[in-house]
């Protein structure tokens, strides 16, 4: 079958760019270190509220010591607990430069999982634990929100994640935060 | 050449597709209605009393699943069986089974009477997607099979009408919009048992208490099968139309008709292995099969390229025709009168920018900046909501003249609704992609949301999408005006005849015989699904944990 030549070009560079993303891609994964989220545990969704595995038998946040905390959430209609709504703006504070490592999961529906103004990203699956861990550098107040339908109180489900700048702990975080 | 030449279609035949077109067009308006009240939710407080003016939408959700599955499944599905078949019997001058026709659109209208009553009536709140273990009545999933049979019953038709035809032709090359046709059923039949094994052996007895508990996890990877290549089965008609009518409406040349071929081929192969890229951030699946699924999907952007130079070589040839000069005086000289010529070329610019957007969703870790964000709908709207449907408007000029017998009427309203819906799909997109790159979430009531006024670029994206949605609404509006009054006020005109591009630079001759051997493309496509889905579904351990939740 016969292709033009200007045709032949254009998928010559078509292939060109294609092949540049992926590079692109593979430098992302790689050489960044940013990775999708993968399975790491299952769970019973029945048994979260009954009688609750590690390590959601300790909710909220965990400080494992050395600038390292566990944030453990249940995702579930419609709030992330422990921040019921009249938790959801205090939230939780963190020092600037804390790793925090969320482990998410849903004793009901499916929700998502997304933290503003990061690369922190996961949906949470009825009987999948979704665990993605992330390093806080920048000080301000990220809103962290559920980004997957589930029913009709979908639109009031988030909480407010404040990272304290270093020097002024326990200053006044309230101001709004991010790059934005 | 002309493959209509001297052929009648029975009128009986006609009007079974004419009434599945008139079907998906009454789903279009009611579809777009509610996609009004989303657009005016961005930007109207929640205690407006404007909400009283939508009917059978008593919540935000309730509208949005009539406006996703409306549209997405009812429109596109019912237009394309009744467009589709139409080409295929003209393309083999022979009129299709009509039990099998007949069937498939009695199949079309008792699933959409389920699906839209199930949602009017509040008994399946759980949007297009229909994640367990959020439930729906079990007549919703009942409707939504009979949706998907009946789409079946049309591929059926089509091969059944190629069987005839190659009796009779053994050597011949299939006429090029009857292989477009067989091409894109044959993929979507493949495509579409994965929700075919999803809606019948998890949702339906699930929902109507067969068993308790569901795996959701699972349900997503079935749903998502064929969830990816659904969107092909929308796109397909519309290529048919750009590759095979738009050349004769702008008076030029198909570069090349084995290329055509080559294309539809390509979606039929590269599809399916590809719907894992939806699932990039579920924490229940490997990333290797993660990998598997982008490489896939970048490839299938390689047809999508032929495709671009294809077309905007046969406009550019139809505009020279018409004495245009220069690198871009060709396209001044484009039929711009034509609404039918204006519409596509529109969906096309918007289609354009909507792919290169979904390079982005595609892109494997670049997907965590805009996944299940306002994105999502800013990329869609651009290639279903404009590339297929903005299409699908200007198909209907033409189609709705040619099957009525009627003569189009406000031709030069019909050009401005043309227009008007890109205005208005280039503000909403700009809106929701804006929107999107901030972290503001898809599927979500802004005027109930009780977070988010602290952040400013969401106030800019609110107020985009919501005067831009208003557009594209009121460009429906006056589509569905001018073909309603068409059918009942338009002149009679006698018929318009369906374009077919037989103009060709490379005619079908030059292609290799291997094109016409279906059960090569099939068999390989069905390798690379199982390539793609097998390690899947052998390595993944059901996980049935799920009891439904009424949303």
């Amino acid at each position: 079958m016969k292709i033009d030549a200007y045709e032949k070009l254009f998928l010559g560079l078509t292939v060109v760019a294609l092949a540049c993303f992926m590079g692109a891609l593979a430098a992302a994964v790689n050489r960044h270190g940013i990775r999708l989220p993968h399975p790491t545990a299952r769970v019973d969704p029945a048994a979260l509220r009954a009688a609750p595995p590690p390590p959601f038998d300790q909710l909220g946040l965990v400080d494992k010591g050395g600038g390292a905390y566990d944030l453990n959430l249940l995702a579930a209609m419609w709030q992330y607990e422990p921040f019921f709504p009249d938790k959801m703006e205090a939230g939780v504070r963190v020092p600037a430069g804390a790793t925090v490592t969320f482990n998410v999961s849903s004793p009901d529906v499916i929700h998502g999982f997304k933290i503003k103004d990061t690369n922190v990203n996961v949906m949470v699956i009825p009987g999948q634990v979704s665990t993605v861990t992330h390093t806080f550098d920048a000080p301000g107040v990220y809103t962290v929100l559920c980004h997957e339908y589930c029913g009709a109180g979908h639109h009031r489900m988030y909480f407010k994640l404040h990272v304290d700048p270093p020097a002024a702990a326990g200053a006044d975080a309230g101001r709004a935060g991010g790059e934005s | 050449m002309s493959a209509t030449a001297g052929f009648t279609l029975p009128r009986q035949d006609e009007r079974y597709m004419l009434w599945q077109v008139y079907l998906g067009l009454a789903v279009f308006m009611w579809g777009i209605f509610a996609g009004l009240a989303q657009a005016l939710d961005r930007v109207l407080p929640s205690t407006s009393t404007l909400w009283k003016l939508f009917p059978g939408q008593e919540t935000y959700y309730q509208g949005l699943t009539a406006h996703g599955v409306f549209l997405a499944i009812g429109f596109t599905f019912a237009f394309s069986n009744g467009f589709m078949l139409l080409v295929a019997s003209r393309a083999f001058e022979r009129a299709p089974n009509r039990a099998v026709n007949a069937a498939s659109f009695w199949c079309m209208t008792v699933g959409a009477v389920l699906v839209a009553g199930t949602i009017v009536l509040g008994k399946a709140n759980v949007l297009f997607t229909a994640y367990p273990p959020l439930m729906a009545h079990p007549l919703f999933y009942l409707g939504l099979v009979l949706v998907v049979v009946s789409t079946w019953l049309t591929g059926l038709a089509g091969a059944l009408l190629y069987r005839a035809w190659r009796r009779d032709h053994p050597d011949a090359r299939t006429p090029l919009q009857a292989f477009a046709f067989l091409a894109t059923y044959a993929m979507w039949f493949i495509a579409s048992l994965g929700v075919a094994v999803e809606v019948l052996g998890l949702l339906l007895p699930w929902s109507l208490g067969l068993f308790d508990k569901i795996d959701p996890q699972l349900a997503r990877s079935l749903f998502w099968f064929s969830g990816h290549p659904i969107v092909y089965f929308w796109l397909l008609p519309a290529y048919l139309s750009w590759y095979t009518m738009i050349p004769r409406q702008v008076g030029g040349k198909l570069l090349s008709d084995p290329l055509t071929r080559l294309v539809f081929l390509l979606f039929l192969l590269l599809s399916t292995p590809t719907g894992l890229h939806h699932q990039y951030t579920d924490p229940g699946i490997d990333t290797w099969l993660k990998n598997i699924h982008l490489v896939a999907t970048m490839a299938v952007f390689f047809p999508s390229m032929i495709t671009a130079f294809s077309v905007c070589a046969a406009l550019e040839s139809g505009g020279r025709a018409r004495g245009g000069r220069g690198w871009f005086g060709w396209i001044r000289k484009l039929p711009w009168d034509d609404p039918s010529v204006t519409a596509q070329i529109l969906a096309m610019i918007g289609f354009t920018l909507g792919g290169l957007s979904g390079l982005v969703n595609a892109s494997y870790v670049m997907n965590l900046v805009v996944h299940n964000t306002a994105w999502m709908p800013g990329h869609f709207h651009l290639t279903v909501g404009t590339g297929v449907a903005l299409s699908f408007m200007g198909i209907s000029y033409w189609l709705i003249p040619h099957l009525t017998g009627r003569g189009l009427v406000w031709r030069r309203a019909a050009v401005v609704q043309a227009w008007l819906w890109l205005i208005g799909v280039f503000t909403f997109s700009r809106g929701q992609m804006a929107g999107g790159l901030e972290s503001l979430p898809r599927r979500l009531s802004v005027s109930q949301m009780s977070y988010g006024a602290d952040i400013p670029a969401w106030q800019t994206s609110h107020l985009l999408t919501g005067i831009g949605g208003t557009i594209m609404f009121i460009s429906g509006l006056m589509f569905g005006l001018i073909v309603l009054w068409t059918v009942l006020r338009g002149p009679a005109a006698g018929r318009v005849d369906m374009p077919v591009a037989d103009a060709m630079v490379h005619g079908p001759d030059e292609g290799w015989p291997v094109l016409e051997r279906w059960p090569v493309w099939i068999g390989l496509a069905v390798v690379l699904i199982v390539l793609a889905w097998g390690p899947f579904f052998l390595t993944y351990e059901w996980n049935m944990v799920s009891t439904g939740v009424a949303p």
